[in-house]
């Protein structure tokens, strides 16, 4: 007993008095670096500065339609492949079939959409494997048998698997459309919207690396100056670190970022028309902060995250999308947010846990593509294995509701692995 | 302080003497452990029947910390007012920040632009823990702007918390923009 106290003692030290530019363990704090607000981080333009950029064909008719030449720019950032759509015209919602081509040796690609009429929601739709199979249509989620989600006027769609819902992977020529869906007449559909797909190459190495990006806004006092310290977020960051490694992503030390006062409540999901009757920032305005973030997930600690019209307290974080825009910061839909309303954690119960650590990985979960295997409402995910009732399905980190486990099944480990934010 | 030490006293034999609620609603325990997708009114009549508000005042003075918290949260659903009742004997009573604070923000849901005539929500200005003030604040703030004005205008001055006083500046830039 004794000897496990000092090592936990020994690892606490190790942790808290980190140099600045050191890279400790994963999940640790760097914790005497200046701390650059969003503005003054990386230059957003530099982010795709790894990465291959290729010029996308728009028609499926057009024999090299999205088709890359690898061989033409060394690959940087795992040598994930950006194809560049740019702004596609939608014509009565829809756009023209758009076609990406991957490789045997990929292993999945993300479509990432950018609008920006408020109320209008993107999807992409109509997705064709090489082999004809149809992966996804309309917005019944239950025909999809890819990660495809309709979203807010930002959108995501995650295609990493054969077309027989096992997670093999088939090359060749996929298409899609983007379809954009309004829910009344009154507001206008967009006239155009900007694609960009990534594409991931399947990696040599088993160990991946995740960056990951905190956002701090004073909630509970929580501040970037202070989280190295802070013992409550230290758990929960080691708790996120540890279910990540379960399926061999290692999580890169964490930048941190304050923003500025007025940030720390939640009050709406949109921006309303009316900012002025607000008394809180929305949740895409906060999300939209990680505008200037280096690569990786952006987690956003706030003290009020009231949504859909219930008070705080009603969820217990909210990810930008099943997935979000990983690859692409600044949207709405480009990061995750957690509640953080409490400076330390008192438990009522004998033996409760802290759930902040299990609500960053189940956010950043849905951020990296997973559905709860099952919803309150009866539906279910589109994955073969995971479990939908019984104990194994409470112990899932995907399950809705927080209970005492952080299990994945295999392929919610795969979709994890393969988001293109995910890095060897 | 006699009244809030008696709210206190009678909040305190209820958590000793009630089961857990996990063995007593399991149903509604379970609801109450929503990660990122908050039951509706129908599923919380339908997990815990017609005595389902009863039971989350009862959760939102017992249980974990997930609980009560969500407890706290979903009794917006549920307004009446015994539920205005539990939500004053929180903020008044309870020792942990963020119950208070979850407790001030319900109610100010529940009042709305009233929330200015409610006197403990009024008092929740003066808390100890900024987080509280701050929901206060907010709460406050959608009343109508010169009853606004004449309670937060006297605390901008003595505010030393930087984030509470920007919720401030927040109010004061709506209260302007409505005279």
């Amino acid at each position: 007993m004794r000897g496990s106290l000092v090592l936990v003692v020994a690892s606490l030290t190790a942790c808290f008095e980190a140099p600045c530019e050191r890279a400790t363990e994963p999940g640790d704090l760097l914790s005497p670096c200046p701390v650059p607000t969003p503005d003054a981080s990386v230059d957003a333009g530099k982010r795709d500065g790894g990465l291959t950029r290729i010029d996308a064909g728009l028609d499926a008719g057009r024999a090299d339609g999205g088709q890359l030449d690898a061989g033409v720019e060394p690959p940087g950032d795992g040598g994930i492949r950006l194809i560049d759509f740019g702004l596609v015209k939608l014509d009565g919602g829809l756009s023209q079939r758009l076609t990406v081509t991957t490789l045997s040796t990929d292993e999945g690609f993300q479509v990432e959409v950018l609008g920006e009429v408020t109320g209008e929601f993107l999807q992409v739709d109509q997705l064709i494997s090489p082999r004809g199979t149809l992966m996804a249509s309309g917005r019944n989620l239950a025909l999809h048998r890819s990660r495809s989600r309709v979203g807010t006027p930002v959108t995501a769609t995650l295609v990493l698997e054969s077309d027989d819902a096992r997670d093999e992977w088939t090359p060749g020529t996929w298409s899609f459309v983007v379809r954009s869906v309004v829910q009344s007449t009154s507001i206008a559909r967009a006239e155009a919207v900007t694609v960009k797909v990534f594409v991931k190459p399947r990696p040599a190495v088993v160990r991946q690396k995740l960056g990951v990006n905190l956002f701090f806004t004073g909630s509970a006092g929580l501040r970037a100056s202070n989280a190295a310290t802070q013992a409550r977020l230290q758990q929960g960051l080691r708790k996120f670190r540890d279910i990540f490694a379960t399926f061999d992503v290692e999580l890169e030390a964490p930048r941190l970022f304050d923003l500025p006062a007025g940030f720390s409540a939640i009050t709406e999901e949109a921006e309303q028309p009316d900012a002025g009757a607000m008394m809180g920032q929305s949740l895409h305005a906060l999300v939209r902060e990680s505008r200037n973030a280096p690569p990786g997930v952006n987690i956003f600690f706030v003290e009020s995250l009231a949504y859909r019209g219930l008070p705080s307290g009603g969820v217990l974080g909210v990810a930008g999308g099943i997935p979000g825009l990983t690859m692409t910061p600044g949207t709405p839909a480009s990061g995750v947010v957690v509640l953080f309303d409490s400076a330390v954690f008192v438990p009522m119960v004998p033996n409760e846990e802290d759930t902040l650590g299990a609500t960053i990985a189940h956010e950043l979960g849905h951020q990296l593509g997973l559905s709860h295997p099952y919803e309150l409402d009866g539906r279910f995910d589109n994955f073969s294995d995971t479990p939908f009732t019984g104990p194994a399905a409470r112990r899932n980190l995907m399950a809705p509701l927080a209970a005492d486990g952080a299990d994945l099944s295999p392929l919610q480990k795969t979709t994890l692995r393969r988001n293109p934010v995910v890095r060897p | 302080m006699s009244a809030r030490w008696l709210v206190f006293a009678l909040v305190s034999t209820a958590v000793e003497a009630a089961p857990p609620l996990e063995t007593e609603e399991p149903l509604v325990s379970q609801l109450l452990h929503s990660i990122d997708q908050p039951p509706s009114k129908g599923q919380w009549v339908a997990a815990g029947g017609a005595r389902v508000a009863q039971t989350l005042r009862a959760a939102a003075t017992r249980g974990t910390l997930v609980e009560r918290r969500a407890a706290l949260a979903a009794l917006a659903l549920f307004d009446d007012e015994a539920t205005r009742t539990t939500l004053r004997a929180v903020v008044l009573t309870d020792a942990q920040p963020v119950f208070r604070k979850q407790a001030v923000e319900t109610l100010g849901l529940v009042l709305g632009p009233r929330a200015f005539e409610d006197p403990v929500v009024v008092r929740a200005l003066d808390d100890v823990e900024p987080m509280v003030r701050r929901a206060a604040i907010r709460a406050i703030a959608r009343g109508p702007a010169p009853n606004v004005r004449r309670l937060l205008e006297p605390i901008v001055a003595r505010e030393q918390d930087d984030e509470t006083k920007a919720v401030l500046e927040q109010a004061r830039r709506l209260w302007r923009t409505q005279n």
